[in-house]
This record gives C-alpha cells, structure tokens and sequence, in this order.
C-alpha cells in the first residue's frame, strides 16, 4: 500500500513538473522544474529498488545537467520569452501529434496487459544492488562499457574545439 | 508491488509532454530540456521492464543511457552558446541557415 501511494506521489510531482517545464515563459523556472521532475524520477528508480540509479539520477541530472543549463541561461541574454502562440497552426499541430503520440502509445500498452499487470519478479537483492550492477557491467557489457569512456574524451575534446572562442 | 503497467502508462505520458514541448517551444534550450523528459520517460521503462524480468540488464542500460547523455548535452549546449556568440538569438524558428 505505501509503495502504491509512493508511486502516485512521484508521478504526479513528474508529470506535474514535466508540464511545467515546457509551459513556464522564463527559462530559469523551466530548469528549476526539470530538477523537481528529474527528482520525481529518481524517487520511482528507487521505488523500484534501483536505489543507485536514483542516486546517480539525483548526482548527474539534478546537480550537474541543470547547473549547466543554467549556466548557459546565464551567459545568454533574452530578451523575448520565445514562447509559441497557442493558436498558432504549427502549435496545435504539435498538441495534436503529442496526443495522438499518447493514444498510440496507450493502446500498445492496452494490448499488452495480459502480461505486463502481472506482478513483477523483481530484482534479486540477496548480493546487494550495487555489487550485482558491477557484476554485470564487468561481465557483460565490458565493451560498451569502454567505448563509453571513449564517447566521453571525444566529448570533451569536441566541446574544447566548439567551445573556443576565435 | 506497483504493476509494470502504471510505470509504462507514466511513461508514455512523460513521452507525450516531451513531445509537446520539444514541437511547441522555440528557444532551443527548453527544446532540450524536452528531449531530457523524453529521455527520462525511456529510462523509466528499462527499470520496469528490468523488474519485470528480474535482470539487470535495463539498470546497465540506464546507466549507459545517463553517460551518453551528459556528453550529448555537454556538446549541445557548447554549440547553443556558440550559436548565440555569433547571432545573438535562441529562437529555434530562425536557425535556417542549412535551409532546413
């Protein structure tokens, strides 16, 4: 039972702070509700017994991805709020695709019930979470687990080489 | 237990906002914080069907889409700044010069 009302506090706060996101008309409260949603996130990874997702979630998305959004808010200057009219063609065109993208998406999710209402077996936790992860990083996946860092230098060097200014 | 389905209902709905506002906003820095909830919203799907399923490959797959992620937001923003050194805007609309 206080795993269901959990689960209902997180998505709300979610969605709730997701719709803020693209409605505020300043930048600023846009990025600050992305904290809130990416919390309400990292809430239901640990709901769901990924408690070090979460942790990384609330690390990586919350601390650094938003103090970089805001510092680029910062070093901008806006002058306008860029905000599309709603009864603009394009802007109902888009509320029409993002709701016909929701029904579609609830009618795969329909046809499939049988067996996703089932209860899910969930995760073995006998090792601890964290112990299994690396296991199974290490084991399995050691390749894409190297490239990553690979991606990770290229990035680097990329945004040195856009980044500098002539 | 939650069922998986509330999780993916969730999920698809966070899909849809993301959706909404990465075609309605025009300053491409709400434009990527929309991509991020869509990507949240596929996140949110790998840990439940991991459940599900009882393996960790989804969690190993989040935390590859997390790692991926930083750098394409890293370079993303590097290039929005970039942008704005030389045309002094945001506005998605009037990014044309690829002609696009």
């Amino acid at each position: 039972m206080m795993g269901t009302a959990l689960f209902f506090v997180f998505a709300a706060v979610t969605l709730a702070a997701a719709v803020l996101v693209i409605t505020s008309r300043s930048v600023v409260y846009s990025a600050l509700f992305l904290i809130l949603s990416f919390l309400g996130v990292a809430g239901l990874f640990i709901l769901q017994g990924a408690e070090f997702l979460g942790a990384v979630q609330i690390l990586l998305y919350a601390g650094s991805i938003v103090v970089m959004f805001v510092f680029v808010v910062m070093m901008v200057n806006l002058k306008e709020p860029l905000v599309q009219q709603w009864t603009a063609f394009r802007s109902v065109g888009a509320y029409l695709l993002g709701g016909l993208m929701l029904v579609e998406l609830f009618w795969i999710a329909g046809r499939a019930r049988g067996w996703l209402s089932a209860p899910s077996s969930g995760i073995e936790t006998g090792e601890g979470h964290v112990e299994m992860l690396g296991k199974v990083i290490f084991r399995e996946h050691i390749l894409p687990f190297e490239l990553l860092s690979l991606v990770l230098l290229t990035a680097i060097f990329g945004l040195l080489v856009i980044g500098r200014r002539k | 237990m939650v069922p998986v389905s509330y999780y993916i209902v969730l999920s698809a709905a966070l899909f849809a906002v993301g959706l909404v506002g990465v075609l309605v906003r025009r300053n491409v820095l709400v434009v990527l914080m929309a991509v991020e909830l869509m990507i949240n919203a596929a996140n949110l799907n790998f840990i439940a069907f991991s459940n599900l399923h009882g393996n960790y490959t989804g969690f190993v797959l989040v935390l590859f889409v997390i790692g991926v992620e930083a750098a394409e937001l890293a370079i993303a923003l590097t290039v929005i700044l970039a942008y704005y050194r030389h045309r002094e805007t945001l506005d998605g609309d009037k990014m044309t010069l690829l002609k696009g």
